[in-house]
């Protein structure tokens, strides 16, 4: 194994590149999450933002077009969730797997009538996202060199992570997403109507996954390929449970779970198999979970019996 | 008034359970219609292929029962998970390292009788699926860890697994492309209404419903199963062994999912080949789903989504109306499948809420209540 192709000045930039989808993502997770809503459709959700920002960017050549239609296309399947779910009083499971299941026929059907391709599309010319150069700040150490050159939606997520918390611990709506989460019947008592408030926040998640899909098409290949998400979606959602559905807890999960990527990346030069390397994240993953259930397990049986 | 047991209403009531499916059914082909519309296609003649052309001659027929073999089994697999109050999205991964052992032992017990090796490569395939239901079914049990990221984080790790297998350790060093060797003919399931490619694995599907039904219907075990499904808090109260149970829902489903994997190699494509699944798996929730997660309902449901599946690539052919329509459709059947009245499913996702929050929608999340 050449360590040295795994570990060089350019990996804390591509750690904060991998983890941005599954921060984004994982941050949109975390909300609906607070409301009691374990978010399955982000996958899909990411995955039309990845082809609206691809094909838009392509046909328009503005990047901020492309983001924008993102973020459209993937609230609109996050107001789908959101209706079936909540207003037809559907099962949220099933409707996030066939929001999934749509996603993968729509981008599939689609690249098929507008490209001609079943299988990708890469467009000759592509609009570039706007990114950070800054002299003096690339002139700090590790800061500098991970968010050198990064797309705006990296800082953008990075804000967000600071915005999501103020939501959610510092305002009105935050008390109440929190109160619906925990004791809907409570909190209808008190006036909140929990509906409009997991559909709020079942759109914010729709909004973050768009951003998300956005960064994964546009940030290195503008490109979008079939299934790219690949899994993306519940990787995030591990990253929302291993941070226990807070902004903060999902920004350090996500940080984890962007390095595996990023070793599983690197490791591919190396002489591992390449399938064997292409499972580090979701093992890892599988193993963070676990561990961190475990020990959720272990401090309710501690306190079971302190209290007798 | 209308006297309650009119036979009227009594039509009505046995038919209630099937309106559901039929109107998700019709929400998905009505939208079939537009984008048909939309690109430009005469819908008229792409519904003739689509529905009516698997019925059009023995062959197509006979092909289309081919596609409904592993669509029956991993519908029955992810029924038998519903029933339990698990979802097992991992059908697909459990379907790989069934289809992939089966037939790694196919080809090397070569030497045996050939019913012998039959026997003993469907039932290392249930080996491998059932090992895969069972793993996540235990860190949901005794962990809480949610099965439904679990198992789709399996469906990659399986997937890998079997593509580094075959392009390197077992693969056919005469072929191109990543497969193993060829099964021995005279270990492949024989064939029904030749020349289609329908076998003798769609009456392995359709013992396995007939069992899974007398499990689910007529045994303690299949009882407390369903019962776990329905109320985890109530069973556990009643002393029964809810972890257990839920493990072993689990491992069944694996274990169903890797008998399709095993079916299909030893009746489709006589070796295993990289990627050789169109989303078997994945589409067994569909059919589950649509079969209202009962065995037989699978059993039906399985042949409704082949005659889809088959037809789709008729549509193709014949009308230029892409293929990926079905998967569009799959996606809105899936989404209007367990919308409002449907009690059968949200029922049994009750189960982690205390009952004052029983009127949302809702389920045991990551830290999922069953067990507890």
């Amino acid at each position: 194994m050449n360590w040295h192709a795994v570990l060089d000045a350019s990996l804390l930039f591509t750690v904060l590149l991998k983890t941005t989808p599954l921060l984004l993502a994982g941050l949109g997770g975390a909300i609906t999450q607070q409301a009691d809503i374990l978010n399955i459709g982000l996958e899909g959700m990411m995955l039309v933002g990845a082809f609206a920002a691809v094909s838009v960017g392509a046909a328009t050549q503005s990047a901020l077009l492309a983001v924008l239609a993102a973020v459209a296309a993937s609230t609109l399947f996050a107001l789908i969730y959101g209706y079936v779910s909540l207003k037809l009083k559907a099962d949220y499971i099933i409707v996030g797997i066939g929001i999934n299941l749509m996603a993968q026929g729509v981008t599939v059907f689609l690249l098929n009538q507008l490209y001609h391709n079943e299988g990708s599309f890469s467009p000759e010319k592509f609009p570039q996202l706007w990114r950070l150069h800054w002299a003096p700040l690339a002139k700090v150490p590790l800061l500098g060199p991970m968010l050198e050159g990064q797309t705006v939606i990296v800082l953008l997520a990075l804000l967000l992570v600071v915005a999501g918390h103020v939501l959610l611990y510092r305002t009105r709506i935050g008390v109440h997403i929190r109160a619906v989460g925990e004791n809907p019947e409570a909190a209808a008592a008190a006036g909140i109507d929990p509906v409009r408030v997991k559909f709020l926040t079942v759109l914010i998640s729709g909004v973050l996954a768009g951003l998300a899909g956005a960064q994964l098409s546009m940030a290195t290949l503008n490109m979008f390929v079939r299934n790219m998400t690949n899994g993306r979606g519940f990787i995030a959602l591990a990253a929302e449970t291993f941070g226990n559905a807070t902004p903060v807890g999902t920004l350090i999960a996500s940080l984890i779970f962007g390095a595996a990527d990023t070793i599983s990346d690197r490791m591919q030069t190396g002489s591992l198999p390449p399938q064997f390397v292409l499972m580090v994240p979701y093992l890892v993953t599988l193993a963070a979970l676990a561990v961190m259930m475990a020990r959720k397990q272990a401090r309710k049986r501690v306190a079971q019996e302190v209290n007798g | 008034m209308a006297e309650p047991t009119s036979g009227f209403a009594r039509l009505g009531r046995s038919l209630a359970p099937l309106l559901q499916p039929v109107l998700a059914i019709l929400t998905a082909l009505a939208v079939g219609v537009v984008i048909i519309m939309a690109i430009g296609k005469d819908p008229v003649s792409a519904y003739q292929s689509f529905l009516v052309a698997s019925f059009t001659s023995r062959v197509r027929f006979g092909n289309m029962l081919a596609t409904a073999t592993p669509l029956i089994l991993t519908g029955l697999a992810v029924a038998v998970s519903f029933q339990a109050g698990v979802f097992n999205i991992g059908a697909e991964g459990q379907l790989y390292l069934g289809a992939f052992w089966a037939a790694v032992t196919a080809v090397h017990l070569a030497s045996l009788p050939a019913p012998l090796v039959i026997l003993l490569s469907l039932a290392v395939g249930v080996l491998a699926g059932a090992l895969w239901g069972f793993l996540p079914g235990w860190l949901r049990a005794f962990l809480h860890v949610n099965e439904v990221v679990s198992t789709i984080m399996l469906n990659y790790v399986a997937m890998l697994l079997t593509e580094y297998l075959v392009n390197h350790p077992f693969k056919d060093p005469t072929a191109g492309a990543p497969m193993t060797r060829m099964i021995p003919p005279r270990e492949w399931l024989g064939s029904l209404l030749p020349p289609s490619s329908a076998h003798w694995g769609l009456v392995v599907a359709i013992g396995t419903v007939v069992v899974v039904a007398f499990l689910l219907g007529r045994t303690v075990w299949g009882q407390y199963l369903r019962f776990v499904g329905q109320n985890p808090h109530f069973a556990e109260y009643e002393g029964i062994p809810v972890r257990r149970v839920l493990v072993g829902a689990m491992t069944l489903s694996g274990a169903i999912a890797g008998l399709a994997g095993a079916v299909q190699v030893l009746g489709i494509n006589h070796r295993f080949i990289q990627g050789f699944s169109p989303d078997f798996g994945f589409t067994g929730v569909t059919v589950a789903l649509l079969g209202r997660i009962n065995p037989w309902g699978a059993a039906v449901a399985g042949v409704f989504y082949a005659v889809l599946i088959n037809g789709a690539s008729i549509m193709q052919q014949n009308t230029s109306v892409p293929y990926s329509l079905v998967s569009i459709l799959q996606g809105i059947l899936v989404l209007f499948m367990t919308a409002e009245g449907w009690v059968w499913l949200r029922r049994r996702r009750r189960q982690a809420s205390p009952p004052a929050r029983a009127a949302e929608p809702q389920a045991g999340a990551v830290e999922g209540g069953a067990g507890t």
